[in-house]
């Protein structure tokens, strides 16, 4: 099918994603940040539920998106778990997405998250969507193009800080040191996720769904 | 010398200069000569004079322009320097002089044909201080002194300073002086005046009109010649217009200066610089355009001599080149319009067919507002480019970063081609970047200025106008802000604003006892022009940390992490305190004038576009409440940036969201979204929609009700319905055809200085950048965007079926579908005999549809509502292949709503509604949409379909 979006012909190409805003005045900048997400679960105030499972215990967690930039294949969001600790009955944390596409690869390229390559690929390869690309994404030159448009999308969540405070650093019996290992699936609106941390059980389980919301609130940052 | 001898000495002097003094000359002038000596360097004697008054005479003397005689040309010349040595001596003296009305007869002396050389080169210097000392003085002399000199009389005297061809030391420190007094003054206009609202560059258009920047060019032409001999060419039909090339000693930096100054912002003014006459005589272009004299398809007629009223009377020359403009050559530069068709549609009459493939804007799918399918001008290169990148390489730091700056402003307005850009990219801004530290002392460019000794003023004006540069080259490019951020910028500006921020050190004294006229001056710390200077920076570091830090988390990152925060939080607070509600919390530093403010704000909102930020560094460093205090600042420029930065803070999920609605935001946010401004509207509009997300529904009734149900249906209506708005801000010239078909007198005149493609271009832009009522309908439509967004918002949430309601019975039921339906219609009108049907601008669309799934949404009778409208949902059916993505998964979602269903709702209603829709044909949409290219919309499509029941279960 052909939409006429393509402005091609015109020289330098006008993307329909920058429409005109009127500026601020000529010395700040009026370029929009307009909200792009690749499907409708993937969006500020898109809700997630479902489980982290370890061996010996399941915990009920809760994932709302803040902000999704697929520009700089970025999101971010709260994570929000329950019954980690008696002190504390609900932990939410901010976490921050990187996508796995133009922007990141596969490979994790983070030594202070403390994974390596052979870590990456071993939890890559618990989700049966990675399986057909498990021998071209271990390449150097390897660039998972087109990547919102799949069906999956892979990205990894790191949590940095406690919301609402900040401040708070630590929490007894609980961590947020690790990372995980994320499967987006962009026709359900399911996450899949392996969480990672060197001090922690190895591949404990995030399974969530799409939280049925038929609303799209109007966010973007001026 | 006692101090009453001293005010007897003083008095005597008085009396001679007030007593007539026009009856002998040679007494009043060797008093003069004595009162010059008591004043220069004497601040406690300056202060004894003023108080006794001395300003009176002086003036009256300096006005006296009736005698040639050269005694009395002398006498002036002394009372000129007095009134400058008084200038010199700080704004108490400068506040004085402009209430005893001294600033007239300074204005006067400018023109070289009445005024001795010596005078008008004084008189240019004490304007300089005068604007270098008061830049941010609450009294704003500099706003009196733009509009003392954008006359056509004064700005005729600046000509001719400029067009003075004698090489002598004298006549060439008065061309750069006026090169910096125009720089300085350019743009100065007063709060509130009318030209501070339009188009903001009234100064500009003054100055290309009475041929400053014609005679500027000649100057910079002259520069290029000292340093380059070009070729002989016989055929060179410009050999009249090379100027002769600049004796040594002349300046170049104050000359790019203001060349930039007058050609920012502007393609027009731009091109004006690039194709002036003296520059092409320097540098032929590459076609032969140029240098062929009588092209055959217009033999017998000049260009631009054709038949008088109508655009076709520029009579385009169309040689070989013609072929040329359909196969690029390599130099030929494309530039993207930044206006809507509409002006495409009355382009200038096409000369040959081929010209017409270059503009052949599709009229049929027009988009009103939006700017895709417009048409393209193309215009050489020139190659002054090159040659000014050479400038950035080799100049002294302060010739190098005025070259960097014109460069800077011919990139902004899309004249630089991406070879170039490149070049801009790997050679000029890394030269910049290291300006940014760089302390300059190799060429003394102008005297020192005020108590300022010539290193310092050199070292200073670097500081503060490479990061303004800066920012601006950085603005909207990726690639330049990356170029920045590699080079080290983040570091050196931090580094910079916090020694900016820092209180006026006594360090400056050792500066201040330097080598400058006024050499036994000891300025105290913290002289004006030193706090100037710091704002100055301030200024242009915040600006560029703000362009810096608008499209990447790892910049704003950055930022934070070397730790200017508190830097942005002193940097907010204002001059004089604003009475708030709220206790201010007392911040220590100095007040900032209001282009910090502006700046600081700028900063805040580019780094308040990242949720960690908002939650950790910026809720920390306490910056809500100073920031709100902002959105009450008389000066409109703050209360736009502060609203800016409000629409992020008051997000859902902004930790300062609670402060500032519990501080009194709503209230002002819905006045401020009345404003006449059109930037402070749609900010406020902005922020107000942000602020109905996830809202208690109280805070939701109280900024619907702060609104207003009639002022929001007018704003989403637009200017459509309000002819009488239009007219008031149109002032008569709303895109009626007389006016796109304006000045004829100036395409003639283009034609005979400019080469023909050149000016078929220009006045191409004339017209665009001429027409307000282009940029006005682009501010109406942002608005109704943001006004139905607000009611989107509004409408979502808990609560939405008591909105929904609320909406319904303050509005009326009717009237917000008729206001919906008109939104999507296509408006079609007749443009020079042409049927010209528009589709409504995208963004529009887009808010249209969304504020309908969520109507969607709502209880049975909103349903119901909903379905019963047949043309508004044909309307949308047919927008199944709409350009924007959202939009057509929009469509699905409206089907996916509507058919939803819901717990305890009669499963017969929604096979009602989904027959409906299968009525109006929503089956056929959908199955158009299944093949779509986006992946969302395709999978929705497919959850409609099976909902509507015309598929299989989707798997």
């Amino acid at each position: 099918m052909d939409h006429p979006q393509a402005a091609a012909s015109h020289g330098l190409p006008i993307s329909p994603e920058s429409p005109f805003t009127p500026s601020l005045s000529y010395e700040f900048s009026s370029k929009r940040l307009l909200p792009s997400s690749p499907c409708s679960f993937l969006r500020s105030g898109s809700k997630f539920s479902g489980k982290q499972t370890s061996d010996k215990s399941t915990y009920e967690v809760h994932v709302e998106l803040k902000h999704v930039d697929m520009a700089e294949s970025f999101l971010c969001g709260y994570l929000r778990i329950q019954g980690l600790t008696e002190d504390h009955p609900t932990l939410t944390t901010y976490f921050e997405g990187e996508m796995i596409g133009d922007k990141y690869t596969f490979q994790t390229r983070r030594p202070e998250w403390g994974s390596s390559e052979k870590n990456d690929y071993q939890h890559w390869a618990r989700f049966p969507a990675y399986r057909p690309l498990a021998s071209k994404a271990k390449r150097a030159d390897f660039n998972y193009r087109g990547f919102e448009q799949r069906e999956h999308i892979f990205m990894r969540w790191k949590e940095y800080f406690l919301v609402p405070d900040h401040r708070v650093k630590q929490i007894t019996g609980a961590s947020f040191e690790g990372f995980y290992y994320i499967c987006f699936n962009q026709v359900t609106g399911s996450v899949s996720g392996i969480y990672f941390h060197a001090k922690s059980e190895k591949f404990q389980k995030l399974e969530l769904k799409h939280v049925q919301d038929r609303c799209f609130g109007a966010v973007e940052f001026r | 010398m006692t101090h009453s001898e001293e005010e007897s000495t003083a008095l005597a002097l008085l009396s001679q200069l007030s007593v007539s003094p026009f009856n002998q000359p040679q007494n009043t002038l060797s008093a003069l000569k004595r009162l010059k000596h008591e004043l220069i360097g004497h601040e406690q004697k300056k202060e004894l004079f003023v108080r006794l008054g001395i300003v009176p005479p002086l003036v009256r003397i300096l006005e006296g322009t009736g005698s040639a005689d050269e005694v009395w040309s002398n006498a002036r010349l002394e009372a000129g320097i007095a009134v400058g040595s008084l200038a010199y001596g700080g704004e108490k003296y400068i506040s004085h002089l402009f209430d005893s009305r001294a600033l007239p007869p300074l204005i006067a002396s400018l023109d070289p044909s009445s005024s001795p050389s010596k005078l008008v080169l004084s008189s240019l210097r004490t304007l300089n201080t005068i604007l270098d000392t008061s830049a941010f003085s609450a009294t704003c002399p500099s706003y009196t002194i733009a509009t003392a000199l954008y006359t056509p009389e004064v700005l005729n005297s600046l000509y001719k300073i400029l067009s003075q061809q004698s090489p002598t030391a004298l006549v060439q420190q008065q061309i750069s002086l006026t090169a910096s007094l125009i720089a300085k003054s350019c743009g100065r206009y007063a709060p509130g005046s009318s030209d501070n609202s339009g188009c903001h560059s009234t100064h500009q258009k003054l100055l290309v009109e009475a041929g400053v920047l014609g005679a500027l060019n000649a100057r910079l032409g002259g520069h290029i010649l000292a340093e380059k001999s070009i070729p002989k060419n016989p055929k060179n039909t410009h050999s009249g217009d090379i100027p002769l090339p600049a004796p040594p000693g002349a300046k170049l930096a104050p000359i790019l200066d203001v060349i930039s100054v007058i050609i920012k912002d502007s393609r027009l003014r731009s091109l004006e610089f690039l194709f002036s006459p003296s520059i092409i005589a320097i540098f032929p272009l590459p076609t032969n355009e140029s240098s062929s004299p009588d092209p055959p398809s217009s033999s017998s007629n000049k260009p631009g001599e054709g038949t008088v009223g109508s655009t076709s009377s520029i009579n385009l020359p169309q040689p070989k080149l013609a072929s040329n403009s359909i196969i690029q050559p390599p130099n030929l530069l494309i530039t993207p319009s930044a206006f809507p068709p509409l002006s495409a549609v009355s382009a200038i009459s096409p000369t040959t067919p081929k010209d017409r493939v270059l503009r052949s804007a599709p009229l049929a799918a027009t988009e009103g507002g939006s700017n895709r399918s417009e048409i393209d001008l193309e215009v050489e290169e020139s190659p002054i480019l090159p040659w000014l990148i050479s400038q950035v390489r080799s100049g002294d730091p302060i010739t190098r970063l005025m070259a960097i700056s014109v460069l800077t402003n011919l990139f902004k307005v899309g004249l630089v081609s991406k070879k170039l850009v490149q070049l801009l990219i790997l050679l000029v801004l890394p030269v910049l970047v290291r300006l940014l530290t760089e302390e300059g002392k190799e060429n003394r460019v102008n005297a020192g200025v005020g108590s300022i000794d010539a290193d310092t003023w050199v070292s200073w004006t670097i500081q503060e106008k490479a990061p303004a540069v800066l920012a601006r080259l950085v603005m909207d490019s990726t690639e330049m802000q990356k170029a920045a951020v590699d080079a080290g910028a983040i570091k050196k500006l931090a580094a910079m604003l916090k020694r900016a921020n820092e209180l006026p050190s006594s360090a400056m004294n050792g500066h201040q006892n330097g080598n400058s006229h006024d050499s036994n001056h000891t300025g105290e710390p913290g002289s004006s022009l030193e706090v100037t200077h710091k704002m100055k920076v301030k200024e242009g570091g915040l600006k560029c940390l703000a362009s810096l830090a608008l499209f990447k988390d790892e910049y704003r990152k950055a930022i934070i992490d070397t730790g200017v925060v508190p830097v942005l939080v002193s940097s907010m607070k204002p001059l004089e305190p604003i009475p708030t509600p709220v206790p201010q919390p007392n911040t220590a530093g100095q007040g900032n004038p209001p282009a910090v403010l502006t700046a600081a704000c700028g900063a805040i909102r580019a780094l308040s576009r990242s949720v960690s930020i908002l939650r950790t560094s910026l809720i920390d460093a306490g910056i809500a409440l100073p920031l709100f205090a902002l959105l009450r600042h008389d000066d409109i420029e703050v209360r736009i940036a502060s609203t800016a930065a409000v629409c992020n803070l008051v997000l859902d999920f902004s930790p300062m969201r609670r402060p500032i609605l519990e501080a009194g935001v709503l209230d002002v946010l819905c006045s401020h979204a009345k404003s006449e401004n059109a930037a402070l509207r749609l900010n406020a509009l902005w922020a107000l929609k942000h602020l109905v997300m996830e809202a208690e529904t109280e805070v939701k009734r109280k900024c619907f009700e702060g609104l207003g149900v009639d002022w929001l249906l007018g704003v989403i209506s637009g200017m459509e319905d309000s002819i009488g708005d239009l007219r008031r801000m149109g002032a008569g010239r709303t895109g009626d055809e007389e006016y796109f078909d304006a000045p004829e007198e100036r395409a003639r005149s283009w034609a005979r200085r400019f080469p023909p493609k050149a000016t078929a271009v220009m006045a191409q832009l004339e017209k665009r950048e001429g027409d307000d009522s282009l940029r006005r309908r682009k501010e109406d439509i942002a608005l109704q965007e943001q006004g139905l967004d607000f009611l989107r918002n509004w409408i979502s949430g808990k609560d939405r079926n008591l909105m929904i309601d609320y909406l319904f019975e303050s509005v009326g039921k009717d009237r917000v579908f008729e206001i919906l339906e008109d939104k999507l219609k296509h408006k079609r009108y007749v443009k020079r005999g042409e049927l010209i049907s528009e589709s409504p601008p995208g963004e529009i669309v887009n808010s249209v549809v969304y504020f309908l799934v969520h109507l969607a949404t709502g209880s049975l009778p909103h349903k119901k509502a909903l379905i019963q409208r047949v043309d508004l949902l044909r309307t949308l059916s047919a927008l199944w292949n709409h350009r924007l993505p959202p939009v057509r998964s929009g469509l699905a979602w409206v089907v996916i709503n509507l058919t939803w269903h819901e717990e305890h709702e009669d499963l017969e209603e929604v096979h009602i509604r989904a027959k409906e829709l299968i009525r109006l044909g929503f089956d056929k949409s959908l199955e158009g949409m299944s093949q779509d290219s986006e992946l969302d919309v395709r999978e929705r499509v497919k959850t409609a379909r099976h909902q509507l029941g015309t598929v299989g279960p989707t798997d």
